[in-house]
């Protein structure tokens, strides 16, 4: 009997410990029926930005292809250049942004842009970016061709 | 014997786990240093003296960052709008980056998170006093990613540390969080004790 209640007060200690762990862990990405064929792109949005700043649009890419697709070109209205970065964890407490080198979106799967991960980075911002606003972005794959999407701008969380 | 010395052991364990959960030891104590700082409306203030009387909840940003440090804004301006104590809690985002964050460039930044109004400021400073604030708060920097533009300026990106701070009313740092990472509830009911 003692021994049950050790046991029962050793794991009622652990669950705060195991909950914390979990909460602060990266974020789940989001199920996605594949289209049959080709890209589409959902749950777009853009965090704001203010006028010749920076922001950053976020996305699931879902790629329905037979093959793996590449990302060649970016362009917005809103912004004087356009690139792909990824936020990363450089292991000595310090957050670091790279370009990142390989946007291959690999076939029947789904590639998510989330925050501290990959992202589109829009630089020199031509107007301020403020919840509420819509953000136009075009994408050029190598295999689907030209997306034109719109993200509309919110605060983060 | 043995079995009587485990729960001796035991129950010791037991009463260091809640009182530790109960308590909050200070990581650092700010009340020794002075550092001049400017908000985004110009106005100067001294840190730590402006802010002693009343919790502050700080974070450290620039903002040419273009992923993480909006998080870190955002967290800092949920954490006020979810609170439950209606009192003086006081919420500021400094920049490391004071070569560009001027106050205007900060009260742009601020008006796009709608957080341009009381109770947040964001502060900026001379150069060498940003690098001696950062160096006390254990903020560390480093240029990474750089561009040259079209029109000759230079486009530069920093690594930097992911942190949002909080301090109590006697300028003591209790404690010291993942800025972009950590969930706001957890920084709620830390205010809570405070």
């Amino acid at each position: 009997m003692k021994n049950h209640f050790f046991k029962l007060t050793f794991i009622a200690l652990l669950i705060p410990f195991f909950s914390f762990c979990n909460s602060a862990s990266e974020q789940e990405t989001p199920h996605f029926d594949l289209p049959d064929s080709g890209i589409e792109i959902a749950d777009a949005w853009a965090r704001p930005g203010r006028d010749n700043g920076v922001s950053a649009i976020y996305m699931h890419v879902l790629n329905g292809s037979a093959e793996t697709d590449t990302l060649i070109a970016f362009s917005s209205p809103v912004a004087g250049l356009v690139e792909l970065h990824e936020t990363y964890d450089r292991g000595d407490g310090m957050m670091g942004m790279r370009e990142s080198e390989e946007p291959y979106f690999p076939a029947r799967s789904v590639v998510s842009m989330q925050p501290g991960g990959l992202h589109v980075m829009l630089m020199q911002l031509n107007r301020p970016l403020n919840e509420g606003d819509d953000v136009e972005l075009t994408l050029t794959f190598s295999g689907a061709g030209e997306l034109t999407i719109t993200a509309p701008v919110r605060s983060p969380n | 014997m043995l079995l009587r010395l485990l729960k001796v052991l035991y129950i010791i364990s037991l009463m260091f786990f809640l009182l530790s959960a109960c308590s909050s030891p200070a990581l650092d104590d700010y009340s020794d240093v002075q550092f001049e700082l400017i908000n985004q409306n110009g106005e100067t203030v001294i840190f730590p003296d402006d802010f002693e009387g009343a919790p502050l909840v700080m974070g450290f940003i620039y903002t040419y960052c273009p992923d993480i440090c909006s998080f870190i804004t955002a967290n800092v301006g949920k954490i006020y709008e979810e609170m439950d104590r209606n009192d003086d809690v006081q919420f500021v985002l400094v920049t490391f980056d004071p070569q560009r964050d001027t106050p205007e460039v900060l009260k742009s930044y601020a008006q796009a998170f709608d957080m341009d109004r009381p109770p947040f400021q964001f502060l900026t400073a001379e150069p060498e006093t940003i690098e001696a604030f950062m160096n006390r708060v254990s903020v560390r920097t480093q240029e990474s990613y750089t561009r040259d533009l079209e029109d000759g300026e230079r486009m530069y990106f920093l690594n930097h540390s992911d942190k949002i701070l909080l301090i109590d009313q006697n300028s003591r740092l209790i404690f010291d969080y993942g800025g972009s990472m950590t969930p706001v509830s957890i920084i709620l009911e830390d205010l809570e004790k405070l």
